[in-house]
């Protein structure tokens, strides 16, 4: 890998997690620097989705230490990293269905970010704008379908004012012309600065917005670096897509 | 930037809500004076349905918009008037001990939330009652209260029937308003929104920065200084002290009746519920066993034919809640 100057924003060293005797992580590294995409692939139970709850304070941590900007997460809780400006999304979306569209954003503005009334419904309203969800504002989100709840999901994140965002899976289930909308709003993201860390499937969706690709299997980091590089390693090849190095 | 800046802000209260609030304030104007010509029972039957609009309105908070689904209020409401009990009995004048009791109970429920709230959906509630029986217990062993005998403030008696009539009535009202009035106030705020929040879905409330508990919590202490000021206010105007009523499920199952009934998680239902429950109590009261019967069949016949309670009559006319908690966006570019 070549050398960057910059210090990692996000900094993952020797993550495990056990549930029992079930070991779902295994001595996990894991970085992202500031302003940098980097996708997360991997098969089902690969530990994707565990890494991004040890990363984001969803859950404590059987040994390891994660890092954001330089300050050590360990003992903080969900709460306190998000307020830290680590954001995330989940794979199955889980909206505040008794509240709009608009409450979910701004109460996840107010809580954030910490801001007062008037600040939090700017704050959404930008948001809201920027995601496209503009319209849908006032509707009560136990009326959404699933890309409007998949973009709630990221305004939501983007409300509380993170310098990282996790994406869990964002693109599963939507149509083509919808992936291209997800695509171009995670681009504006980035190019506006915010640092991405995007779990996907659907790949070539990823590789339109990530500079660095890491491979997971079996709760381990198979690969990382270059998205075609990675995607060419015979173990990637083989766990991933299944097919067995000549 | 080339985009257009966006100016949004929350639409202000509709004019059916204005309407309510003035109508509202007009009738505690008229509640205010109402003793100077109403009868004695009139006046008591008044402060019974304020204190039952209290409760509705404090479970409501508690289940409705906070999710905690609690059926141990009934701690408070005990705890409150043990307190004011061993108060007056150590020389406070019983009026101030109304309220100084209730703070008590709510230090104890500030205690029990450091475990109780820990727990989830079922286990919550089974763990409220459960406490607030071993509660029910533990202060039936005070030989002031004699087991189940119980006591009676005797030092509420060193005031005229009408004086003590008056004040308990007044204190009530005065009370419920404030309470009423909290409520709105704290549900309009960060805590309403972040309550909201943790009863959708706590662990996504955690996720954009709530910090659940310390939420959970207040809800939960202030709700439970609710329930229990409720309750030293009855107490005042029943005198006489006895755990097995105080400590009684039947207060928690009055609670859900009458928040359920009327709508749960809208503002006004519960104190439509209340007004309802009293109607009930005015209509079956005589009929002995009959009456739990006639709650009963209500409570059926609702969940049946209108499941969102009272409020539901609106809502499913396609009507705006009145006196909703929601925030509606509106922009200007």
């Amino acid at each position: 890998m070549s050398a960057n100057s910059s210090e990692p924003i996000l900094r993952a060293v020797g993550v495990n997690k056990s549930y029992g005797a079930l070991k779902v992580l295994h001595g996990v590294d894991f970085h992202v620097l500031q302003g940098e995409a980097v996708g997360i692939v991997g098969p089902n139970g690969a530990g994707k989705t565990t890494l991004f709850g040890a990363l984001a304070g969803s859950f404590p941590i059987t040994s390891g230490t994660i890092h954001l900007q330089g300050a050590d997460l360990g003992g903080t809780s969900a709460a306190e990293r998000c307020r830290m400006g680590l954001a995330r999304t989940y794979q199955v979306p889980r909206p505040f269905l008794g509240m709009t569209v608009f409450e979910n954003v701004y109460v996840s503005a107010m809580s954030g970010m910490g801001a007062n009334s008037a600040r939090a419904t700017q704050k959404a309203a930008e948001v809201l704008e920027m995601s496209g969800m503009m319209p849908l504002a006032n509707r009560p989100t136990a009326a959404l379908g699933l890309l409007d709840r998949k973009r709630l999901e990221v305004a939501r994140a983007l409300a509380t004012g993170p310098s990282v965002i996790l994406l869990d899976e964002i693109g599963g289930g939507l149509t083509e012309a919808e992936l291209t909308e997800l695509v171009d709003l995670i681009r504006a993201l980035q190019s506006g600065g915010m640092t991405v860390v995007w779990i996907e499937h659907i790949l070539h969706a990823l590789l339109r917005v990530v500079t660095r690709l890491v491979c997971m299997a079996e709760g381990r980091v198979l690969a990382q670096g270059d998205p075609r590089e990675v995607m060419a390693h015979p173990e990637v090849q083989a766990a991933y897509l299944g097919s067995s190095p000549e | 930037m080339t985009k257009a800046q966006i100016v949004a802000h929350i639409l202000p209260m509709p004019a059916q809500d204005r309407r309510i609030l003035i109508a509202a304030l007009a009738l505690l104007a008229v509640l205010a004076v109402l003793p100077l010509m109403a009868s004695a029972l009139v006046v008591d039957k008044l402060t019974y349905l304020f204190i039952l609009i209290m409760f509705a309105a404090m479970w409501n908070l508690l289940a409705g918009y906070a999710g905690l689904v609690s059926v141990g209020q009934q701690a408070f409401i005990g705890l409150g008037g043990y307190a004011m009990v061993r108060m007056v009995e150590a020389g406070l004048p019983p009026f101030p001990a109304i309220f100084l009791g209730a703070l008590a109970a709510g230090v104890v429920a500030w205690i029990m939330s450091w475990f109780v709230l820990r727990m989830k959906a079922g286990e919550f509630a089974i763990a409220t009652w459960v406490i607030a029986e071993a509660i029910r217990s533990m202060v039936s062993f005070d030989p002031l209260i004699q087991g189940e005998t119980g006591t009676s403030i005797t030092a509420l008696n060193a005031y005229a029937p009408e004086m003590r009539r008056l004040t308990i009535y007044l204190l009530s009202l005065v009370t419920m308003t404030l309470m009423i009035w909290g409520a709105w106030a704290l549900l309009h705020g960060r805590t309403g929104a972040q309550a909201q929040a943790i009863r959708d879905d706590e662990e996504a409330a955690e996720s954009v920065g709530i910090t659940t508990f310390a939420v959970k919590q207040r809800i939960y202490v202030l709700a439970s200084i609710g329930c229990a000021v409720a309750g030293t206010l009855w107490l005042a105007s029943a005198i006489t002290f006895q755990p097995r009523t105080s400590f009684g499920v039947q207060w928690s199952v009055f609670m859900l009746f009458m928040v359920l009934v009327g709508g749960i998680g809208t503002f006004i239902g519960p104190i439509l519920g209340a007004l309802l429950f009293f109607a009930l109590q005015e209509i079956f009261g005589d009929f002995g066993a009959w009456y739990m019967a006639g709650v009963g069949i209500v409570a059926i016949l609702f969940a049946l034919y209108l499941p969102n309670g009272i409020v539901g009559l609106w809502l499913n006319k396609g009507r705006a809640e009145p006196l909703s908690m929601r925030k509606l966006l509106s922009q200007d570019r």
